[in-house]
């Protein structure tokens, strides 16, 4: 059975915030963003909802690369997709009238 | 030098699916042994052990969420012996907990009944000492009555067992971690 009406893709907090670390800073390593959302991220969660948004197609990874001697596993990187910049701009624009909290 | 995390992923990946292994276990194990090994290199061996536990803690959790959200999040297609199973165990849990809480209150209810008319105050007062004992045995007889009796296929055991005992790990666990330890990776 086909669907009616297209599911609207959303964007939670979380995720808005996500969106908004990696234009500003990049490439980014999950613990880096934990950091630079100031405890609004926290690493227990943070790559349960990055997994979701690769789902979603809003975001890409690329493992590091890591130098031969240092050994561990290769850690991950985080940047964004053409539609994560459109979807970042398009709630950015809309958010503080849809949501208020979030220009807080 | 160990590589914190090594053991926990290989025993992850016995139970979890490429995808969540792949998407949330390995890096959230990359960026502690990352953190880990920096703290290490500039000496600051207790900062390590933290990043260690307070990292161990974090792949619980973050399994637990993987492993929660795969499991329940097609309940509907579930196969009717996994249902059963799960009815059996939801309904036991309560069954017992409800009946050992009140077998605890009772003798208590009748002691407050003699001095005040109603001693609701009192009784809700005791009640978390009464499910402190009621919750682990409606815990364990729910987890047998679920795995006991009939066919079942291996995610209704860990959903009934494995599961709720990794919550209450991650909830005890999490309350030595508070503290921020971040080194800004």
């Amino acid at each position: 059975m086909t669907r009616r009406h297209p599911r609207v893709m959303t964007l939670s907090e979380k995720e808005w915030l996500i969106l908004d670390l990696l234009v500003r800073e990049g490439e980014l390593y999950g613990l880096q963003l934990v950091a630079a959302s100031r405890r609004r991220l926290k690493r227990g969660t943070v790559y349960v909802t990055l997994g979701r948004m690769e789902d979603k197609g809003l975001l890409t990874s690329r493992y590091e690369d890591a130098p031969a001697d240092v050994g561990g596993m290769p850690r991950r990187l985080y940047q964004l997709t053409p539609l994560g910049r459109r979807m970042l701009t398009a709630f950015t624009q809309s958010g503080p009238v849809l949501l208020p909290e979030l220009v807080r | 030098m160990s590589r914190p995390g090594a053991r926990l992923r290989a025993t992850l990946a016995r139970h979890c699916d490429e995808k969540i292994m792949r998407q949330c276990i390995d890096p959230i194990i990359a960026d502690l042994q990352a953190e880990y090994r920096s703290a290490r290199n500039e000496g600051r061996v207790w900062h390590s052990r933290r990043i260690r536990f307070a990292g161990y803690a974090s792949v619980l959790e973050v399994a637990v969420m993987c492993v929660w959200r795969g499991s329940f999040s097609a309940i509907t297609e579930w196969p009717a012996v996994d249902l059963q199973a799960l009815r059996r165990t939801v309904g036991w849990f309560g069954l017992v907990t409800l009946a050992g809480t009140l077998v605890i209150l009772t003798p208590e209810y009748w002691k407050y009944a003699a001095v005040e008319r109603f001693p609701v105050a009192s009784l809700l007062y005791l009640m978390p000492y009464a499910l402190s004992i009621a919750l682990p045995l409606g815990l364990m007889v729910g987890i047998g009555a679920g795995l006991g009796r009939g066919p079942r296929s291996p995610r209704i055991a860990v959903s009934v067992i494995w599961l709720p005992n990794a919550l209450i790990a991650v909830a005890t666990t999490r309350n030595f971690t508070r503290r921020p330890f971040l080194t800004g990776a």
